[in-house]
């Protein structure tokens, strides 16, 4: 109540601030690894330009959701995807150049002819 | 009562996808081949608990609450595009996108119909899939905070829904950098003769019809420039947009907002300020209907000014977890009304840990521990468990 009357920043012992801050050093060094999350899970043996591709398309497409919604996207076609990732690249702020749009892509296609279980076509 | 707010919604939608029905046999056969048609759709079940209280919902919209969202985009060709939105939440359900777009190259795109305007960066996240708390930001706050009535919600309420027309674009100065900015007129927020502040249910209802309160229309814009360099993405932003939000065309307001969002790899640090400067309506004895005098010049001030920010912290850990840290709050200074609880000068900060995990698919679970600190009420905390799923 009264740091939100005075707006001033809370007071803490220093231990606390320690503590707080070793458990966000462990959380930031175990989000900074290249892992391209569940993108590539089940695909055989990609090849390293596609697990780079993918960490790209994580990165980027982790901005605004999840990349679960991609996961589950599969099976739509080729052709959608490119269309879709076109469409990603001109929301605002995505942070997605023309170049990374042929990489994100180049991910995607990949995942999609991968993707055995998908029913190709769906919509 | 519903019916008569689904009414013309669903009117509104019915004709879209007539227009759309209509647009795409005028495209002819030629055209034909290159439709596509693309469906997706969201829900959140969110359950929120506030422990502090006996009765939660004296000061929240708690407990259960359903968000669905489902949408479907028409493409004609590479450069005419419409999307239609349907958000079933607390409020009923609403039209949250009915536009077209026309795309005539990145750097000038056009939208009209009925859309969310570009306003700051959360905006861009509003779908309860897309971000990691069950709530929104205490800026874009739309009911689920505690004490939202006393606060009357944020400062924009996310997904600000209207009509309108946008021109927006994105310019590339190099492969790394890029502007992105957006202009618009809407009709804007709206509120009775003689009030004090938004009314946000005008906005939402049927009976008040969903067209321009004073007929003049809002105006805004908003501009970001992103840096890419390497793993690390820099975004910065401003946004505004002003106009009147009484039937009578006399009550101003402003809105001001900046943005910052670093992205370290997967770390997500975001940061946004707003600030709405709002008339209100004195009426013909003040000091009947406020709770403070003039000040020393003996003139009341017909304007206050609330202000919200919030920084985030997003950490993925691991493939199926994301940890999230956010602190954010709303201060509210000026004149209240005599029956209201807040003060000249009143603020609320919320310290927020939670955490969204993957289940399967896209299905994710998020929990949330909220600490409400008042600055005129007792302390409060909140719990949120909620199962969000996408198609």
């Amino acid at each position: 109540m009264t740091r939100a009357a005075l707006l001033i920043a809370p007071t803490m012992p220093r231990s606390t601030h320690v503590h707080r801050a070793a458990m966000l050093a462990a959380l930031l060094a175990a989000s900074c690894g290249d892992a391209q999350r569940s993108l590539l899970s089940g695909a055989p043996n990609p090849p390293a330009d596609v697990q780079q591709a993918c960490s790209l398309a994580t990165s980027k497409c982790s901005r605004c959701h999840p990349i679960d919604r991609v996961v589950v996207a599969r099976g739509i076609g080729v052709g959608r995807w490119q269309m879709y990732v076109e469409q990603m690249r001109l929301k605002p702020s995505s942070g997605i150049s023309v170049r990374d749009a042929d990489v994100i892509f180049q991910c995607l296609r990949f995942v999609e002819d991968s993707c055995t279980d998908c029913r190709q076509g769906r919509s | 009562m519903h019916r008569l707010q689904a009414g013309p919604i669903m009117m509104s939608t019915r004709c879209m996808l007539a227009a759309t029905a209509v647009l795409a046999a005028a495209a002819g056969p030629a055209a034909a081949d290159s439709l596509e048609r693309n469906f997706a759709g969201s829900i959140q079940l969110d359950y929120m608990a506030v422990p502090s209280e006996s009765v939660g919902r004296k000061i929240a919209l708690d407990a259960a609450t359903a968000e669905v969202s489902m949408k479907v985009t028409q493409d004609f060709g590479d450069n005419v595009s419409a999307s239609i939105k349907l958000c079933v939440a607390c409020h009923g359900i609403e039209a949250g996108m009915a536009f077209f777009d026309l795309r005539l190259a990145d750097e000038l795109n056009f939208r009209v119909g009925r859309f969310t305007p570009q306003f700051g960066s959360f905006p861009i996240r509003y779908d309860p899939a897309n971000h990691r708390t069950s709530d929104k930001p205490l800026p874009y706050d739309m009911g689920r905070m505690l004490r939202y009535s006393e606060w009357n919600m944020g400062v924009l309420p996310s997904p600000w829904v209207d009509n309108g027309v946008e021109l927006s674009g994105v310019h590339y100065f190099t492969d790394d950098v890029r502007l992105d900015y957006a202009a618009y007129a809407i009709g804007g927020p709206r509120a009775q003769s003689g009030a004090a502040d938004f009314n946000y249910q005008l906005s939402r209802s049927g009976d008040a019809y969903y067209v321009d309160n004073n007929s003049r229309p809002s105006l805004g814009a908003s501009a970001s420039l992103n840096v890419v360099a390497g793993k690390t993405t820099l975004t910065a932003g401003a946004s505004g947009m002003f106009g009147t939000y009484d039937p009578d065309n006399k009550l101003h307001y402003q809105i001001a907002g900046a943005h910052l969002v670093l992205q370290l790899s997967r770390v997500f640090l975001r940061a946004e300020y707003l600030a709405r400067r709002t008339e209100m309506a004195l009426g013909d004895d003040p000091a009947q209907r406020f709770k403070y005098g003039p000040g020393k010049n003996g003139v009341y001030d017909p304007y206050f000014l609330k202000s919200g920010w919030y920084a985030e912290l997003e950490l993925p850990a691991g493939d199926r977890l994301d940890v999230i840290l956010r602190w954010d709050g709303l201060r509210r200074q000026g004149n209240v009304p005599r029956d209201s609880e807040l003060r000249s000068d009143s603020a609320v900060l919320r310290y927020t840990a939670g955490a969204s995990i993957k289940v399967r698919g896209a299905v994710r679970l998020k929990l949330s521990g909220e600490l409400y600190d008042f600055s005129d009420f007792p302390d409060e905390v909140a719990i949120h468990l909620a199962l969000t799923g996408t198609l």
